[in-house]
């Protein structure tokens, strides 16, 4: 209990400075921007990128997740929100100038052990996996062995986005919770049954993607929209952003700012829709 | 030179003055903030637990930012969940924990203390998320290949919680072994008891007020622990059925959610804080209760 104040005094003062940055984010070349988690890696490279280009600006990238940064918006506590779910109609209602612009595309990839011998899974088996109508790796044609399913925490956007596209608005069952992307590629890599989901952008050797209905989660077929598991990154404003979170946005929209999305394994917005016209799930 | 000591100490009156003010605001902040953290706490969650109702007790759904549905408020697993993982974590730790005490004030020569002691404190030292760290990297895994399933478990934050409280149960049952007046060990061995005997009928029983109290704030450490828990735990809101079970405690759900957490799911947060408050009040009260029949 006594540890309680020190943390509680911290609170109140890194919540003041966040605060007084936030407000004076459209002035004296300061940014605010919070957000995804998911988001939160590009958001700096492409913070890092902005701010050589324009010296004397100071772009500050914070995590908390999207409802998080979708409040901080509303609040006007940031300046941009970083999204990786579309903006819920209860978040319009209570803060109605909210306006989202799609930045990049990412896969959500379903990772298993590199160890693990399923290399296919269709829409229907990650579904019935993750809401726990199968709950052995022989029913989808792997080993005699239990799927241990691991989940992100409620509220992420990634788990969001895997209960919109995948169960269709099911509950997920059963399982452990996770809190990072990180976390959970590090527990698929030590535990030769578990599966679990994350960001395309950042599968690594460690773990293995999986083939949803035969597309494997590539940036070409993410771009054709063939993998089906995937959702839109967002930058959110409060109206139409002025200042230097519109220089930001059309930084990041323009050329340079997708090339770098891209080089850090997200697909070009201009990329997808070319590639279809038809818009995510997410939407 | 009376002139002189007068004046010394007239200052000296007035420095002290100032001090005890300054020490008197310290005090009165410190308790203005638990006045302000209960009156927070209770603002935040209690209009969401008369809005929800005994359901977010007893319901065992918790799906607080579901976007298909009104949002379900269920607390019951994890609420069960804390008291499993609390009461483990004490099963465990209070035999360790005890004879340890025993060996170091009864047993242990000079030396050996010298050496264990201070370990004992540093393991007081050691942040929690070091603690979850190491659990996830060594136990968990070893769990998961001893019994299958994840490895994040009841099991696994059984062992850490345990390891986590030992300090505590430690110094103050030592300290309440020591405290035992001299005068009953010398008259239990002087009635021929052997050393044993006399540690088991004899300190144990003098000292068991203030090992009840260590074992009681042992259990506020351990119902309060979260990093470490949220990191071996595995954070499943079900009421686990074996040990080697994922399983969610109230710290653990509240730090996973919190940053995502807005309007009725940010109050039912506070509420789930609030219940945790009066579980750890009840904890508190219990500790002062047995330390007041010490005997010293």
């Amino acid at each position: 209990m006594k540890r309680l104040f020190p943390i509680l005094l911290v609170a109140v003062l890194v919540a003041a400075a966040v605060f007084e940055a936030g407000c004076a984010s459209n002035s004296a070349g300061k940014l605010q921007v919070a957000g995804s988690t998911s988001v939160q890696p590009h958001a700096e490279v492409l913070a890092r990128a902005f701010q050589q280009n324009n010296s004397g600006t100071r772009v500050y990238v914070q995590g908390g997740g999207s409802s998080a940064g979708i409040q901080a918006v509303g609040e006007g506590t940031a300046a941009i929100g970083m999204s990786s779910r579309a903006v819920k109609a209860s978040e319009i209602a209570t803060y109605p100038t909210l306006k989202p612009v799609a930045i990049a595309v990412d896969g959500i990839a379903m990772i298993v052990n590199p160890k693990n011998p399923v290399n296919n899974l269709t829409m229907n088996q990650t579904r019935d996996i993750f809401t726990g109508n199968i709950t052995n790796w022989n029913q989808v044609g792997g080993s005699d062995a239990t799927i241990n399913v691991i989940n992100r925490e409620q509220g992420s956007g990634t788990r969001d986005g895997v209960q919109t596209i995948v169960l269709k608005g099911g509950n997920f069952a059963g399982g452990i919770v996770l809190s990072s992307t990180g976390a959970i590629r590090t527990a698929v890599s030590q535990d030769v049954n578990a599966i679990g989901y994350i960001s395309s952008a950042e599968v690594d050797s460690s773990v293995k993607a999986v083939n949803i209905d035969g597309a494997a989660p590539t940036y070409d077929n993410i771009a054709n929209r063939s993998y089906k598991i995937q959702r839109d990154f967002f930058f959110v404003t409060k109206g139409d952003p002025s200042g230097l979170a519109s220089q930001f946005i059309n930084f990041t929209l323009g050329a340079g700012g997708q090339a770098l999305l891209k080089a850090d394994g997200l697909v070009s917005i201009s990329d997808a829709q070319n590639a279809s016209m038809t818009t995510s799930a997410t939407k | 030179m009376a002139v002189r000591t007068l004046k010394r100490s007239r200052i000296k009156d007035a420095k002290g003055t100032t001090i005890e003010l300054i020490l008197l605001l310290c005090a009165v902040s410190a308790v203005a903030a638990i006045f302000l953290i209960i009156w927070f706490i209770f603002s935040e969650g209690l209009p969401f637990v008369l809005e929800a109702g005994p359901q977010f007790l007893t319901s065992s759904i918790w799906l607080p930012t579901d976007s298909f549905s009104d949002g379900s408020w269920g607390i019951f697993p994890i609420l069960v969940g804390s008291l499993i993982v609390t009461f483990g974590a004490i099963g465990i730790g209070t035999p360790l924990g005890v004879a340890c005490a025993v060996f170091l004030a009864e047993i242990a020569p000079p030396a050996v203390r010298r050496v264990l002691v201070p370990s004992i404190n540093a393991l007081a030292g050691v942040p929690s998320v070091v603690y979850g760290f190491f659990g996830l990297v060594v136990i968990v895994p070893w769990i998961r290949g001893q019994f299958g399933g994840f490895g994040t478990s009841v099991f696994a934050s059984w062992v850490i919680l345990s390891i986590m409280i030992l300090p505590t149960i430690i110094s103050i049952s030592t300290d309440s072994i020591r405290a035992v007046p001299r005068e009953y060990k010398e008259g239990s061995l002087a009635m021929g008891a052997t050393q044993w005997q006399t540690i088991r009928s004899v300190m144990i029983p003098a000292a068991s007020s203030g090992i009840i109290a260590s074992v009681i704030l042992g259990m506020g450490r351990a119902i309060g622990e979260t990093m470490a828990v949220l990191m071996v735990a595995g954070n499943a809101v079900s009421i686990p059925n074996s040990i080697f079970a994922p399983v969610s405690t109230l710290t653990a759900q509240i730090a996973l959610e919190m940053g995502y957490a807005a309007g009725a799911h940010r109050q039912a947060l506070f509420a789930m804080g609030m219940v945790l408050f009066v579980v750890i009040m009840i904890l508190t009260g219990l500790a002062n209760l047995a330390s007041r029949r010490r005997v010293t």
